[in-house]
């Protein structure tokens, strides 16, 4: 997404995310009839925060099998043992 | 021999646009994330939880204590532990990665239970709509380094921004939104 296209977005989401959601179609048909693409991109972003709460356990969390493997995390840290960064011990 | 700089003198250095300080500061965060996470799995795998925000305020009060005495609402602070979680996590899924694409992949005592598929895609393809986010919108970015990766909740984050927490929630929803389309490869607007 080109960043002047998310800007146009940006404050039509957070209104439409500022309603209940049968209020949502009336905000909708006040976009600008002529960019369709404008309507067709919010439509996709409300499908996507409806589908639920995914990501909203942050990324420890997805990632707590990998940190639970142990081992990588070891080797990890294995490959910076003995460094010095800068002024600091480590 | 160099005696090492309190953090606050790094953290006016980072103020200054010092990229020497930054890198320094970033190196420290990084590796006492690897320690605490290590620490974290010593104290017991059974019902394992790591809980983000546990280790930022872990190396905060390690930093703080060790005579950093301003560290206190620094969003320096908060967005170097917060790139160092993300690049700890994302180090973790490309190692995890290569090994098992190079089939190196040995189970340990404590790796019994190899990462699934979703987790190490999941994080890379995070990762990828996050770098999109950014060209976009700075400031949605660094709330989801902040949340997603560094584990702020949205009353500290509210507290650092200025901002009420209604508006950090809606906030996140919309960088949320973005994220999983952009995932999803349903990113008509590029």
């Amino acid at each position: 997404m080109q960043p002047a296209h998310w800007q146009r977005l940006k404050p039509w989401l957070e209104r439409l995310l500022d309603v209940e959601v049968g209020a949502r179609a009336s905000i909708l048909d006040a976009l600008p009839k002529v960019d369709r693409e404008l309507r067709v991109d919010l439509e996709a972003l409300l499908r996507e925060h409806d589908a639920g709460a995914s990501l909203d356990q942050g990324a420890v969390a997805i990632a707590a099998p990998l940190i639970d493997a142990g081992h990588s995390t070891a080797e990890l840290e294995g490959e910076r043992v003995g460094q010095q960064i800068g002024p600091y011990r480590l | 021999m160099t005696e090492r700089p309190p953090l606050t003198h790094l953290l006016d250095a980072l103020r200054g646009g010092d990229r020497g300080a930054q890198s320094q500061l970033f190196a420290l965060v990084y590796d006492e994330l690897k320690r605490i996470a290590r620490g974290h799995l010593r104290r017991g795998r059974q019902g394992l939880t790591v809980n983000p925000s546990t280790l930022v305020h872990e190396a905060f009060l390690k930093f703080h204590n060790a005579g950093s005495g301003n560290l206190q609402n620094s969003a320096h602070f908060y967005n170097v532990m917060a790139q160092a979680m993300r690049q700890v996590l994302l180090d973790l899924a490309r190692h995890h990665a290569a090994e098992r694409h190079g089939g190196a992949l040995v189970r340990t005592e404590l790796g019994d239970e190899i990462p699934d598929d979703l987790s190490l895609d999941t994080l890379l393809e995070v990762d990828d709509a996050l770098t999109k986010l950014a060209a976009c919108d700075a400031d949605l970015a660094q709330l989801v380094e902040w949340h997603f990766f560094g584990g702020l909740q949205f009353t500290e984050i509210a507290a650092l921004r200025g901002q009420n927490e209604r508006t950090v929630r809606r906030h996140w929803d919309m960088a949320r939104a973005f994220l999983l389309k952009a995932m999803h490869g349903a990113d008509a607007g590029a």
